[in-house]
């Protein structure tokens, strides 16, 4: 009977405490903001896969793609390598290792004191052919799986029915295949290199000791009159030019960010790691001549950054105003995220001595925004819903660029502009289609070159900068966008 | 018990010599132990009195129209008020300064973004006039600034019992007295007098500083004398070049302890402590000889190292150079380290008999590489070297000499020309000469 009796207080107190428990959690304060943000979606083509790499003598099959006949589909390889009987234009990635063993090359590692030769130096092997101890074959150079992805998943299942009908996603992520017809992905890909990343980068040392400063420009490298492209884009010429500079532009703040997040966590890691890293600057706001032709001091009102010190990746970044501008031309469905990391990581870079550890943290806040963005793009790639480029759209894209042309005499951030009026004007049709615009953009060419010494030689920078010619270069830039205001309609 | 009054009175007498004798006080010049402070203008006792340059300047003391009986003290004042460039130091942070400039002071201040105006400004007011006072600004760099504040020598050095005094007569105080404002000088209640990057550019000129040479060039409104217990003599024609050598070290300290205390500030590296051309080149062409890419530190005392001496000054020179501009704290620590050391340098070099003056520089200038020498080492060796000529031939104006006006002349050509190769040349020719006649 007792026993009885003392269920129901049991209960009772049970099912309290039941209900308590249900009332605090019901009524509980949100959990804490998690301290690191968590990564959001993310692009496809971004690392590197774990699988083998194949070399190109496997896909250079004769009945693969190494048909022997340069241009036709199912020779790529012949169209891509050197050719063997006349010496003509081939892609510049299948000498990227022999360059290695020109006298160039040979001072270089005198200078950074490397023993032996560049042509077995990893450092230089990470970027000028597929690294050692994932190739058995750095001759080729930058080959097929470096720009394709590591062949071992991929070699035999596309050759299948199968294959075509799987997303790129699925091909990158099961099979490490990079979808180049996606210009994200295929512009991540080249940024490893052509930018750097966690583990590549062509830093001041390198550049000291001889190496060519990188910058990258993704649809004008696209264009280069050596490049024997060995695929032919699915899209109209106009809608490449466009599509490919926005994504280059984007991409390349991408890698900028991912390479300034690895010297900061080296930075703050190794006592003795160079920071902040010159090469992160523009070379010439310090390579140059001060005193009274000096343009820098003259627009200050209008720097927000303080005098004195170079600002980080203006080649790459000084398109970002015109690229949130016109978003919604190149991308109309695709949200632009608020990019609130993204400019504090500017705002932090401005700064005399950034702190690395900062820098890292906040680096790896805007490396998740601008995923979050490509990705995004990404999937409007793959639908079948994106609409071509508007006519309109070469115009805007130039006067987008010109209205931003700084008052500071910072040449990266004039001939990055230049360059995206140039694909512009090529997606309008260049010289024949609209001949006004071929005035300026010559003359911006003239001027922005750099000039030569008095022996013919030319300097490796915009030697000559000063007040007179940034006159020359902005009114050049004002003339173009006065061309395309008076477009003729199609 | 006989003697013990007598020898207790020795035994305090000799206790006491002894103790005078530990303290220094009959060396002929006291120790150089203390570094560089900015010399405060005004006591920290708030009740002190404020005294200006217009005290010093009354007509019956410092300030009378001309030397009265060749005593040019009487005018010191006034001679400084129309000669020296001191005087119109204030000037140049006002919209009128009192010789041409390129950039004016309110148009760096608007350039840096700073919000109070050049001539109310402390770290400006820090070199250019005094920033504790408002009313003793715009006499620029007065005579409080070199001699010391006034309060403690005002009524005594009437006197002529100096006591309180700056010992400006001592070389090494004179030189570290000049080097707070001329190479920098950490914050030590005032704020910190440096030149660095962001004021250079804003367009401030960099700091170029030779504290002989300075020192020759500017007007001077006191006769050079040494004083002795048995009264003043005329300096040796050696003293230019004690200026030099003493000067060289003065400078070399104060820029390392400049050093060390902007290493351990927060926004380190300072590109101000490196040479200017190490970045501002323009970049020849592509296939450019390769380089380190590595810095060197804005200096023109490298020759204090030469043949073994200074090891602490030569380790910060080749942390310096290294490929990149090194970490703080070891900065900090070499920096540090080489300060200390040229103590004993200044010490040395202040009290090495005249006699040996010469063979002071000609022992550092035997094994100095001149390959590596650039401008901003030439220079003040050439002028070291002219220093001792003019030495030389004050000396003995009758001797013939093999150096002649013309050689110093087309070094000081190539030097004006920036021709450094030619300008090595030059030297090399001088040092030969001037070895030929020893």
């Amino acid at each position: 009977m007792l026993h009885r009796i003392a269920v129901i207080p049991a209960a009772a107190g049970l099912l309290g405490l039941t209900l308590a428990m249900l009332y605090q959690l019901a009524s509980a304060e949100p959990p804490l903001s998690t301290p690191t943000p968590s990564p959001g979606p993310r692009p496809y083509g971004l690392g590197e896969p774990n699988f083998r790499q194949l070399t190109s003598p496997s896909c250079a099959a004769a009945s693969c793609h190494g048909g022997g006949t340069v241009g036709r589909k199912g020779s790529e390889h012949s169209t891509w390598s050197p050719d063997l009987l006349e010496k003509g234009a081939s892609d510049p990635h299948s000498r990227a290792w022999s360059v290695l063993s020109n006298a160039k090359s040979e001072r270089m590692v005198k200078a950074l004191g490397i023993e032996g030769s560049a042509s077995r130096a990893g450092l230089c092997l990470k970027c000028h052919s597929l690294p050692s101890g994932k190739s058995d074959h750095p001759t080729e150079g930058v080959g097929c799986s470096a720009c394709h992805g590591p062949a071992e998943r991929w070699i035999g299942a596309h050759t299948g029915r199968t294959w075509k009908g799987l997303s790129n996603r699925e091909k990158w992520e099961r099979y490490g295949f990079l979808p180049g017809t996606d210009l994200v992905a295929r512009n991540l890909t080249c940024t490893k290199c052509h930018v750097g990343d966690a583990e590549r980068e062509v830093n001041h040392d390198l550049i000291a000791a001889g190496h060519p400063r990188l910058a990258f420009e993704s649809a004008r490298f696209h264009f280069h009159p050596s490049y024997r492209k060995h695929w032919v884009e699915k899209a109209t010429p106009a809608d490449f030019e466009l599509r490919d500079w926005f994504v280059g532009q984007v991409v390349g703040w991408r890698a900028a960010t991912e390479l300034l997040r690895a010297r900061a966590q080296r930075a703050v890691s190794a006592a003795e790691t160079p920071w902040p890293e010159f090469a992160g600057s523009s070379c010439y706001s310090c390579h140059k001549t001060v005193g009274p032709t000096d343009t820098t001091g003259r627009a200050v009102p209008k720097l927000s950054k303080p005098l004195g010190t170079a600002s980080w990746e203006s080649w790459s970044i000084s398109s970002f105003d015109a690229v949130s501008e016109l978003r919604r031309e190149f991308y109309p469905d695709v949200a632009l995220p608020p990019m609130k990391e993204w400019t504090a990581l500017r705002t932090l870079m401005e700064k005399r001595a950034p702190e690395p550890k900062a820098v890292a943290v906040q680096a790896t806040k805007s490396l998740f925004e601008l995923d979050g963005w490509l990705a995004a793009i990404q999937v409007a790639h793959d639908s079948d819903r994106l609409p071509r480029t508007s006519p309109e759209l070469p115009g805007q894209l130039v006067r987008a660029l010109t209205q931003r042309v700084p008052e500071t005499g910072d040449w990266d951030a004039f001939a990055s502009a230049y360059l995206g009026c140039v694909a512009g004007y090529h997606a309008s049709g260049g010289k024949a289609r609209v001949p006004e615009w071929t005035g300026p953009i010559e003359k911006l060419e003239a001027e922005l070159k750099f000039p030569a010494d008095r022996y013919g030689k030319r300097f490796d920078g915009p030697a000559d900068f000063g007040p007179a010619k940034l006159e020359r270069v902005r009114k050049q830039f004002r003339l173009l966008a006065e061309a395309t205001a008076t477009r003729r309609d199609p | 018990m006989v003697y013990s009054l007598s020898s207790a009175v020795a035994v305090l007498f000799l206790v006491g010599v002894g103790a005078l004798a530990a303290s220094g006080a009959f060396q002929s010049t006291s120790r150089r132990t203390i570094p560089p402070k900015p010399i405060p203008i005004r006591s920290s006792n708030p009740k002190s009195l404020v005294i200006t340059n217009q005290s010093c300047s009354a007509s019956a003391c410092h300030g009378a129209a001309d030397s009265a009986n060749g005593r040019m003290w009487t005018c010191s004042a006034t001679l400084w008020q129309t000669a020296d460039p001191h005087s119109g130091t204030f000037s140049l942070l006002t919209q009128k300064p009192n010789r041409p400039v390129k950039v004016y002071a309110e148009t760096m201040i608007r350039r840096l973004g700073w919000k109070t105006p050049a001539t109310e400004e402390a770290r400006c007011l820090a070199c250019h006039s005094d920033p504790t006072s408002s009313s003793a600004r715009a006499e620029g760099v007065g005579c409080q600034t070199c001699h010391g504040p006034a309060d403690k020598w005002l009524l005594s050095h009437t006197t002529g019992n100096n006591i309180g005094m700056v010992a400006l007569n001592d070389v090494a105080a004179r030189a570290q007295n000049c080097a707070g404002c001329h190479i920098g000088a950490a914050k030590d209640g005032f704020p910190r007098r440096e030149v660095d990057h962001d004021l250079i550019a804003a367009g401030h000129p960099r700091l170029t500083y030779d504290f002989a040479e300075h020192h020759r060039r500017l007007p001077k409104h006191w006769e050079e004398k040494v004083r002795t217990s048995a009264g003043v003599r005329p300096v040796s024609p050696n003293f230019e070049l004690r200026l030099w050598l003493v000067g060289l070290a003065v400078e070399a300290q104060a820029a390392s302890q400049l050093l060390a205390s902007r290493a351990a500030s927060s926004a380190w590296p300072e590109l101000a402590e490196f040479r200017c051309s190490s970045c501002h080149h323009t970049i020849p062409d592509d296939n450019r000889t390769p380089s380190t890419g590595s810095l060197r530190w804005r200096s023109s005392w490298s020759i204090l190292t030469s043949g073994g001496r200074n090891p602490a000054l030569k380790r910060l020179f080749e942390i310096m150079g290294e490929r990149r501009p090194p970490s703080s704290n070891r900065i900090g620590e070499a920096a540090e380290a080489a300060s200390v050391e040229l103590n004993l340098t200044i010490n040395a070099l202040s009290q090495a008999p005249d006699s040996e003056l010469r063979k002071e520089l000609f022992d550092r200038l035997g094994p100095f590489p001149l390959t590596g020498v650039d401008g901003e080492d030439a220079v003040p060796l050439l002028q070291a070297l002219a220093a001792d000529e003019r030495g030389r031939r004050r000396n003995r104006p009758e001797a013939v000499t093999r150096v002649g006006d013309r050689d110093f002349e087309d070094a000081y050509d190539c030097a004006r020309q920036q021709n450094w190769g030619q300008l090595k040349d030059r030297l090399g020719i001088i040092l030969r000469k001037l070895q030929e006649l020893e």
